[in-house]
């Protein structure tokens, strides 16, 4: 756990995520270690499925510190994101209360810290240890506007006012990872204070070392055919295009089958993992299964 | 130092290239930028040209035009050459005396309110929603406006009216009850309900702004300006040879331009040919696969004078129906007599649009939003009955 980390290495950050399984090309890696070292948030965009959301927990066990995550979906609003009382509680302590009979001034522990749920957002502020927490603020573009424009003003100052308790700031800046699949494009002065990374799929060497690591006992042949099939696939006009995930999960199905080389009937066989939609399975069975195995190495 | 003022000098050039070639650099992202150069190992160029990348690049397109930058390649001479405003573009109508203004005194503009002159009231604006926009002057434009926003807030109307008569029983939503029930000390005696809301579909829209379109395309960017102050959901992007989205603050300004500058400023081939499958496919691979065409309605406004290879447009479009909920194509070509959807671009797109409709006049336009709130589902595309594609570009 290194000390003040004010300078970038971008080789030992990749290092650090191989360790914990992620291969990250040197982009990311850059991309990683300067937000880490200048303290700003990162944001990462992508197709479905491409690691983005790995990479901020490869991050955090790399980094030794707790992960933080807040799954943004459709109406998230700031009591679900940074905190809510808990109401329920606070009316049996009032009943309790009135029932003994007490005086008046006990009320004022209704709005104490026993009664605050906090969410997400509030316990990366809170958090008490000396290293940075990995705040993961995963698919913001499912929330709506309001929560963006109050999103951007805690990364601002990353600290916040609740009424009845006072002003929280943040012990250190937690290290804020941002994901979007892009169904709508976020605001500008958002984007713009963050840094920016595309996440595009690996290439087919970069998929075949993926493989290897998550998938013990891989033989090499099958996993280079496979990564071979999966780009190419990835170039038709597919509704959804396959993200490492499923590779992974259509390799791992392949081997349950005992298959160490690609043919076409497994392939035609396990469609399924890969592709998830019907159309888009029907469309590289009829079209292209034929021209992309067996020996799909080039097409 | 020296070292870092050379960097920082250079991190200057770069920024302002970038915003010569129509990306928006602010001063808050040089600065980071800086910053990132700052932390890192000096002298190492990998390092620079990603950090740099990251703190100045904002999206997918944008990465193409930081690598030809740092590159140090010539700008783009097509984008030069679109943006020199000063002079008018062939088509447009600014100058030129609208059809309306025929036997009119200046400053009249606002009698229409007069109650003696609403016959002649209706008679005008009966015209104006037939007059082709390529007929326009400032006159008619400024009335446009009016009444293409209230265009828009008819849509909005005709939607929220379904919402509240086909909202299903609401369920008690228990925090905000309980949050209220301690003003009646424990009371729940305002109840809080709930429902799901029905929202209405995102829209994405695909306007071509080469030169040939300048007319028609102002006004659609007028109409999906008004639509999306009133229903967020609303997408714009537009294409020439290059593909731009324009974010909520570029469609305002857009919007409230004149009619003749509106798109020039922000897009960098404003006045060239039109690359419309090339526009298409880059939309689908950047946004709409991604996940922002599903369920939405995707109108596509073009008069399909396509200038890329004619498959192209065929395999964009074939990627966007399956995943949209309904496909528009709105052509200003095809409210002329004897018009017919032959030429090559056209032909190719049109098997796979659901709505075909003439987009020349404020009266087409009202059509389009008739049709827009009408929402009728659509069966799911079967592969088999999709066109075959063609070979050559597998």
């Amino acid at each position: 756990m290194a000390a003040e980390e004010s300078t970038a290495d971008a080789a030992g950050m990749q290092s650090r995520l191989g360790e914990q399984g992620y291969l990250a090309d040197r982009g990311l890696a850059t991309s990683v270690s300067v937000a880490v070292a200048i303290e700003r948030p990162l944001l990462l965009e992508g197709d479905a499925g491409v690691g983005k959301t790995e990479l901020a927990k490869a991050l955090a066990s790399a980094l030794g510190t707790p992960l933080i995550r807040l799954q943004c979906y459709e109406g998230l609003d700031v009591a679900h994101a940074l905190y809510d009382w808990n109401y329920a509680r606070q009316m049996l302590y009032i009943r309790t209360v009135e029932a003994a009979g007490a005086r008046t001034e006990r009320l004022e522990e209704v709005f104490g810290p026993d009664f605050l749920l906090p969410r997400p957002l509030l316990q990366a502020l809170r958090h008490e240890g000396e290293e940075r927490p990995v705040l993961l603020i995963d698919e913001l573009d499912r929330a709506d506007d309001e929560f963006e424009a109050f999103l951007l003003e805690l990364l601002s100052d990353f600290q916040v006012t609740i009424p009845e308790i006072g002003t929280i700031r943040a012990r250190r800046r937690p290290i804020v990872i941002i994901t979007s699949n892009r169904t709508r494009e976020l605001h500008d002065a958002l984007k713009r204070r963050c840094l920016y990374h595309w996440l595009d799929h690996p290439s087919p060497a970069r998929e075949a070392e993926i493989l290897a690591i998550r998938l013990p006992g891989l033989a090499p042949g099958l996993a280079e055919q496979a990564t071979a099939f999966v780009a190419a696939l990835r170039e038709l006009e597919l509704m959804k295009v396959p993200g490492v995930a499923e590779t992974i999960d259509w390799v791992r199905g392949l081997m349950a089958l005992g298959q160490d080389q690609l043919d076409r009937d497994s392939v035609s066989d396990t469609l399924g993992l890969l592709l998830k939609h019907r159309e888009d399975v029907e469309t590289v069975r009829e079209r292209e299964l034929e021209r992309l195995t067996p020996g799909s190495g080039d097409v | 130092m020296s070292e870092l003022r050379r960097a920082c000098a250079e991190l200057a050039g770069i920024a302002a290239r970038l915003r010569n070639e129509g990306l928006k650099i602010t001063y808050p992202q040089i600065e980071t930028a800086a910053e990132a150069l700052i932390a890192g190992p000096e002298g190492d160029r990998e390092f620079a040209y990603w950090a740099l990348r990251s703190a100045l690049v904002s999206g997918p397109g944008e990465g193409e035009i930081f690598d030809r930058v740092w590159a140090g390649e010539p700008p783009d001479a097509a984008c030069m050459r679109g943006r020199d405003l000063s002079a008018p573009i062939a088509g447009s109508g600014s100058r030129r005396a609208g059809a309306l203004r025929a036997g009119r005194s200046d400053g009249e503009g606002d009698d229409e309110r007069d109650s003696d002159a609403v016959g002649v009231t209706f008679s005008r604006s009966e015209q104006l929603r037939r007059l082709d926009f390529n007929l326009y002057g400032p006159e008619e434009e400024r009335l446009a406006r009016f009444a293409l926003r209230r265009l828009a807030g008819r849509l909005e109307e005709r939607r929220s009216r379904r919402q509240r008569r086909s909202n299903r029983a609401a369920r008690l939503d228990f925090q905000p009850t309980l949050r209220r029930s301690i003003r009646t000390s424990g009371h729940p005696v305002d109840l809080v309900w709930s429902g799901p809301l029905r929202r209405p579909r995102r829209m994405v829209f695909l306007i071509d702004v080469s030169g040939s379109m300048q007319p028609y395309s102002a006004p659609m960017l007028v109409l999906a300006h008004a639509l999306r102050r009133l229903s967020r959901e609303v997408e714009v992007f537009v294409f020439g040879t290059r593909l731009t989205h324009l974010s909520r603050d570029a469609l305002a300004r857009n919007s409230q331009a004149g009619w003749s500058e509106a798109v020039g400023r922000e897009v960098p081939d404003w006045a060239g040919g039109t690359r419309i499958g090339a526009g298409l496919a880059a939309y689908s691979r950047g946004w709409g696969r991604a996940g922002m065409s599903r369920g939405a309605v995707v109108t596509v406004l073009s008069d399909g004078w396509e200038r890329g290879a004619a498959g192209e447009i065929d395999t964009a479009m074939t990627t966007i129906r399956l995943a949209a909920h309904r496909v528009f194509w709105l052509n200003p070509l095809a409210a002329r007599p004897g018009y017919e959807p032959l030429a090559g671009g056209m032909a190719a797109a049109l098997p796979y649009v659901d709505v075909f409709l003439p987009a020349a006049s404020i009266a087409d336009l009202e059509i389009f939003i008739g049709e827009l709130a009408r929402n009728r589902p659509r069966p799911v595309p079967q592969v088999a009955s999709l066109p075959p594609r063609p070979r050559s570009d597998l």
